[in-house]
């Protein structure tokens, strides 16, 4: 049986390394963190004139799921009532022959633009670009869904991806302490549906 | 002492203390004309509803289907309504019933926790689901308070859904039991193999706020990226505000609205929990990163890894099918273990691995092997451990046939039908070269004690998403004879028309997959100087870490010492 302490040396070394990496990139079912596997704010920055470099990496590891990375930029703040741009960029890695593209926003948020894509015949690490309009309601926390399904031979799949935006100046939320249970533990009990024959 | 225990004293407490009573009284629990008995017993049924998949593939779960389905080995707690002590506790048994003493007249409820624990003799577990929005919470079930009267009762709890007639309605009581549910199928399998394995304590996080956010991961607010089994390094901190420390576990999508749950998907959960077992009593040497089915040609460590976890999940399931749920619950994508997948097949292919082991697994139909659970799991946790070399389906098939030599031309025909002829740990004798001759001249290639530099290059004829594509990185063997100071150096330089130099080569010296030295600063040259390396056998691993591009990225590297 291996030694976990040793595993984590490896984890630790190769983290380390990784600077400003986020666990997400680690994250992938089981694996080790990836020097490669960068969030935006790492040293391995794209080119000046990488069309892709002033874009958000979303980093998609873990279970199985379509090959393939988003990139997303808003073309300003989003606030209150006014529309903004966001352009989505979809980057099929080797092996994908084409893609298709769902969006979807949340209650607080309406889309304008086409909600769906499909990229056929696309060439592995080029980026499509999907741009559609977002008009916030409200001030708050916000995503949009984005659910991706590639084409590889005959076998479709799909990975859905969050993209995060905020409006308005939205306060850090205190959260409620979580109910204890006699121990101190926290707990959070839901109401089950009971049948019961009394004593 | 832990709760669990103190729990179990005192029901073991209980259940003396009434047999003493009863056998006093004659009798329990209600009846006859004298004083009301001390205690009386509750007992009941614990279950959860689950959403199954649709009989259609492609259309996702199928809530009009629900199952009512037993909570399984999870503790059960009688509760004093008035100050929240614990009574009693129990354990539900694999039909989900449970059986509690408890003073009579007491106002009461059944609480039943979203954890298996199991201490002493072996086999022993420790599982629970929490909420990782929620201080990392444990998922409970609550019945209603009501008096434990005079005579014995029955209480079942049903865990519901929560699920209307489109979306998430109601609380979503079952998603915890759901989850633990899996995992107690995936540790009935490994119990089959080990019946007296310690598993190691594991929580598993699900909250209906957790969701794919796209390069964010701060599970107190659900940015989980998505379901992933995940160890941390310690102090590790994530992308909260302010940023803060997490649990290892198993994390798991939640978030309907953000379009993808999985605490339904038993697929999902079982992959992850390979993962599990696989860190736990094997060893995995995956450098993780994107990998995206039978397209992607991966590094030979991924590819075993993810393609373990498939097939650990089908074998969980006994089905070669792995589906996930999407968009909401109303589709699904699918993988097929049992159909082959002509693409691209070899040591490179997650597809390839997983479909060589279920084939070892499940019985003999389009192939003569049917091995079970057990042979597969003792390479896992025995040969692949031991290898000089690294995880990978050369060094688990090597494994399986030293174990099984009976057995040993059928492997090879399964190996082989795959496109893998690599006989040894090593690769030794494959041809398969992924397209490119000399990623397979270099997988392994030796490098010698003060011998003239070498030259290798990142490849990245399938692409370079996460460093993790076959060529990407090159293994060179080192065979150290002796412990020395050694000197390690990694230069970057074309190496003929139509390669490039590499702009930051990175060095990691393996000892069985466990680090021993490494070099990953940045610039063109990388040196791991006058370092002491024991005698052993090492993977020395390379790569350009400004891999991009389709040319070969190139560097010279040595090894030299006393």
């Amino acid at each position: 049986m291996g030694s976990s302490l040793n595993r984590g040396v490896i984890r630790m070394n190769r983290v380390a390394i990784c600077l400003s990496i986020a666990a997400i990139a680690l994250a992938a079912c089981g694996s080790k963190p990836d020097p490669a596997a960068k969030g935006p704010q790492a040293a391995n920055a794209a080119a000046p004139d990488d069309p892709l470099g002033r874009m958000a990496r979303a980093v998609g590891n873990g279970k199985p799921g379509a090959a393939v990375e988003i990139r997303y930029d808003f073309s300003g703040k989003p606030a209150v009532g006014s529309p903004v741009q966001v352009q989505i960029a979809f980057i099929p890695h080797a092996g994908v022959d084409s893609m298709e593209i769902v969006i979807n926003g949340m209650d607080g948020v309406t889309l304008t633009g086409a909600q769906s894509a499909n990229f056929t015949e696309v060439e592995p690490q080029k980026p499509y670009v999907h741009t559609l309009t977002v008009q916030p309601d409200r001030s708050g926390v916000f995503y949009l869904s984005v659910v991706v399904t590639t084409q590889i031979g005959n076998q479709n799949l799909s990975r859905t991806f969050s993209v995060p935006f905020v409006v308005g100046n939205v306060p850090a939320q205190q959260k409620a302490a979580p109910q204890t249970d006699a121990s101190g533990e926290p707990v959070q009990p839901a109401k089950a549906k009971e049948t019961t024959r009394p004593g | 002492m832990n709760l669990p225990y103190l729990g179990w004293l005192r029901s073991a407490a209980s259940v003396v203390f009434a047999a003493v009573l009863l056998a006093a009284c004659g009798g329990g629990g209600g009846g006859g004309g004298g004083p009301p008995p001390a205690t009386v017993t509750i007992s009941g049924r614990i279950t959860f509803d689950r959403i199954p998949f649709s009989t259609t593939p492609g259309d996702g779960l199928n809530p009009a289907a629900t199952v009512e389905s037993p909570a399984r080995e999870v503790t059960v707690q009688a509760i004093d309504a008035g100050d929240n002590s614990v009574l009693a506790t129990a354990t539900t048994d694999d039909n989900g019933n449970y059986s509690v003493s408890v003073p009579s007249n007491r106002n009461l409820f059944i609480r039943a926790r979203a954890e298996m624990i199991k201490t002493g003799t072996a086999p022993t577990w420790n599982f629970s689901v929490r909420n990782n929005t929620n201080s990392d919470a444990l998922y409970a079930l609550d019945g209603n308070a009501a008096s434990s009267g005079t005579a014995n009762g029955t209480r079942n709890l049903r865990a519901p859904t929560g699920f209307g007639t489109t979306s998430y309605t109601g609380e979503r009581a079952a998603a915890p039991f759901a989850i633990l549910d899996t995992v107690f199928r995936a540790q009935q399998l490994v119990l089959t193999a080990t019946p007296a394995t310690a598993f190691p304590a594991l929580s598993l996080f699900w909250s209906e706020e957790n969701r794919p956010t796209a390069g964010r991961f701060c599970p107190d607010d659900g940015d989980i990226g998505t379901s992933s089994y995940i160890v941390f390094t310690a102090g590790e901190q994530d992308d909260c505000t302010p940023p803060g420390t997490n649990s290892d576990g198993i994390y798991i999508l939640g978030d309907f609205t953000a379009g993808d749950t999985d605490e339904f998907d038993e697929p999902v959960i079982a992959h992850e929990f390979g993962h599990y077992v696989e860190d736990r009593f094997g060893r995995s040497d995956s450098i993780g990163g994107e990998h995206g089915g039978s397209a992607s040609l991966l590094d030979l460590r991924v590819a075993f890894g993810e393609g373990w976890g498939n097939a650990f999940s089908s074998m969980v399931r006994n089905d070669p099918i792995y589906r996930d749920s999407q968009q909401g619950i109303s589709t699904d994508f699918q993988i097929d273990l049992e159909t082959d997948d002509p693409l691209n097949e070899g040591w490179y292919s997650e597809a390839s691995v997983e479909e060589i082991l279920w084939d070892l697994f499940d019985p003999a139909n389009d192939d003569p092997l049917a091995l079970g659970f057990a042979p597969i799991y003792s390479v896992i946790t025995g040969a692949q451990v031991q290898t000089d070399a690294v995880t990978s389906i050369f060094s688990f098939t090597t494994g399986l046939r030293a174990a099984n030599p009976g057995l040993a031309s059928q492997i090879n025909a399964l190996v082989g039908a795959e496109n893998i002829h690599g006989t040894d740990d090593f690769g030794t004798g494959e041809t398969n070269d992924a397209g490119d001759p000399q990623i397979l001249a270099d997988l392994f290639r030796p490098i010698t004690l003060n011998a003239p530099p070498i030259a290798v290059c990142s490849r990245s004829p399938h692409g370079n998403a996460d460093a993790n594509k076959v060529g990407n990185r090159v293994l060179l063997r080192f065979d150290n004879n002796a412990s020395r100071l050694v000197t390690i150096t990694a230069t970057g330089a074309p190496n003929g028309g139509g390669t490039v130099a590499a702009t930051d080569p990175d060095i990691f010296v393996l000892r069985r997959g466990t680090l021993a030295l490494f070099g990953a600063g940045t610039g063109s040259s990388e040196t791991i100087s006058q370092q002491q390396l024991a005698a052993g056998n090492y993977v020395i691993e390379v790569y350009d870490f400004n891999i991009a591009g389709t040319l070969p990225r190139c560097m010279t590297v040595s090894v030299t010492g006393n």
